[in-house]
């Protein structure tokens, strides 16, 4: 069981010569090796690799030369990140065929250039097109506080590494919900940053309008010390920002005091179990909200995210479901099918109502700098279970994990899922969400809960009512 | 524009079975037997996802937004 807090006391000890980075490797691979049959988080190791960096950031320490801020600390990619001479699967059968990746994710190697040292990939669903980690080809990942239950996806791999501490840091990839969901569920922090904010290059895209990456961690120090290392323009990227990065450490620490937080209102306060309910008032009350915003047409707004999902999607994957059909994981296969029939004219009327509510949204951050909402509207749901009950009407569960987190990545809001935990009971997650590029204040706001105590990640092996 | 309204009379005449073998056509797809019913339900499913987006009027001057800058 690893005896680090986060990823910034590992750098920490690091730095100042209190452990090697070596050890912290060889811990870390050894707790994995151990640990990982029951976990079911990772699908490739890359220990050799991660051994010879180690040594280079002892080297390093050794002649006296400065350390990155995240030196010495292990991570891991879900694995549709390319990993140099590795082959970058995501989550699918078919790409067991492909050549290994010629060169690391632009992600990989900022994190490596800041001294993180990479350990692996990590499982997710069929080419990202799902919300709870249940793959045909390579396991589901249980969630590591309840392992009859799901992670939630399609990062769920890195959801439940950094629930299980097996790494300290993790990165995934969201389009409508795929870092938040799984983040929620599991009780870890998990970043979907505005869209085209860092680069995705050297990612396998499933949805290239609505693919965003980000970090999962233990800390929101973590959380700010990753993304900061991630920032900054990539000509690899068509969609990567060209504006400056703006770092978001160094106003960590800043408070609330110029901060106007609302709550979400109408299709965000909608359809969710009375637990999630508690916590999101847990959230709502510590922060002292008063006010509730509402962005209009919201649940069209997640209608059209999965339009525009599914037509990207099949249209990507069209040669794979011609030539391969029955090796996709079905999970997948007649969902990608039918999204292919989807005619141009629904494509496009969902690229315009794209927007429209982009302009609606606009004109709510001229009010306020920050919002809340909650991330999934249910705790983790069994690894079988079809539907669920929501004000006494049975729903599809795993469609509706993305009920409160799809309007919002449709038109690239930052948003941070945080964990709220209280002793005994299943995960759940709230969103923090503010205009594009301002994912300082959402961070702020996070660390002023977490310092409050409001907010923490689960403790792993805590007993939780299962049922 | 608008998709098949989900009133009873259109959905008798849109065959969604003759939909789905026609478009697998079209797009060079093979769809084995054991398929076809799943892929039927879940294009009725997009329909019904569809339907609030396809109703939706739109000013004429709302450009799509094939590359999204927030």
């Amino acid at each position: 069981m690893a005896l680090w807090t986060d990823a910034t006391a590992i750098a920490t000890a690091v730095q100042q010569g209190e452990i090697t980075a070596q050890a912290v490797v060889e811990q870390t691979l050894q707790d994995i090796d151990q640990r990982e049959r029951a976990l079911n988080c990772f699908t490739t190791l890359v220990a050799e690799r991660a051994l010879q960096q180690a040594q280079q950031v002892d080297q390093a320490k050794q002649a006296g030369l400065p350390l990155g801020p995240l030196a010495g600390v292990p991570f891991a990619v879900k694995n549709l990140f390319d990993i140099a001479g590795t082959v970058t699967l995501a989550g699918a059968k078919i790409n067991r065929d492909h050549p290994p990746a010629p060169q690391d994710a632009t992600a990989i190697a900022r994190l490596e250039a800041a001294g993180a040292i990479l350990v692996g990939a990590l499982n997710m669903d069929e080419y990202a097109y799902g919300f709870v980690t249940v793959n045909q080809h390579y396991g589901a990942t249980p969630n590591p506080h309840a392992p009859k239950r799901v992670a939630g996806g399609s990062s769920g791999g890195s959801a439940a590494a950094i629930a299980a501490q097996l790494v300290p840091l993790t990165l995934g990839s969201d389009t409508n919900g795929s870092i938040r969901v799984p983040a929620g569920l599991c009780g870890v922090y998990g970043l979907k940053p505005t869209y085209g904010r860092l680069s995705r290059a050297g990612t396998a895209l499933f949805s290239a309008s609505l693919d965003h990456i980000g970090p999962f961690a233990r800390s929101v120090r973590d959380i700010a010390l990753s993304f900061d290392a991630m920032q900054g323009a990539d000509a690899r990227d068509p969609v990567c920002t060209e504006l400056p990065a703006v770092p978001t450490l160094p106003t960590l620490e800043n408070g609330l005091d110029d901060l106007h937080i609302a709550l979400l209102g109408d299709h965000f306060e909608r359809g969710m179990q009375p637990a999630v309910a508690a916590a999101l008032a847990e959230v709502t009350i510590a922060l002292d909200i008063a006010q509730k915003v509402v962005l209009p047409d919201a649940a069209r707004a997640r209608a059209a995210a999965y339009l525009i999902t599914a037509s990207e999607g099949s249209q990507l994957h069209l040669p794979r479901l011609q030539t391969r059909l029955m090796d996709f994981d079905p999970a997948t296969r007649d969902r990608f099918v039918a999204g292919a029939m989807i005619p141009q004219s629904w494509y496009l009327q969902a690229q315009r109502l794209r927007h429209w509510f982009q302009a609606q949204v606009r004109a709510v951050f001229e009010q306020v700098d920050v919002l809340i909402a909650p991330t999934t509207p249910c705790v983790a749901p069994f690894i079988d279970q079809e539907t669920m009950m929501i004000d006494g009407e049975p729903v599809l569960v795993r469609p509706h994990l993305g009920l409160y987190t799809q309007p919002l990545s449709f038109i690239g809001l930052p948003a941070l899922s945080v964990p709220v935990w209280q002793a005994g009971t299943l995960p759940i997650g709230v969103q923090i969400v503010a205009a594009p590029y301002q994912e300082a204040k959402i961070l702020r706001v996070a660390r002023w809960l977490e310092t409050h105590q409001v907010i923490a990640p689960s403790p792993y092996g805590a007993s939780v009512k299962e049922d | 524009m608008t998709a098949p309204e989900q009133t009873d009379e259109p959905l008798d005449r849109f065959e969604v079975e003759t939909y789905v073998e026609q478009m697998a056509q079209l797009l060079g797809l093979s769809l084995p037997e054991s398929v076809q019913p799943s892929v039927a339900e879940n294009v009725v499913r997009v329909m019904a996802i569809a339907q609030p987006v396809l109703e939706f009027e739109l000013p004429d001057t709302i450009e799509p937004a094939p590359t999204f800058k927030p």
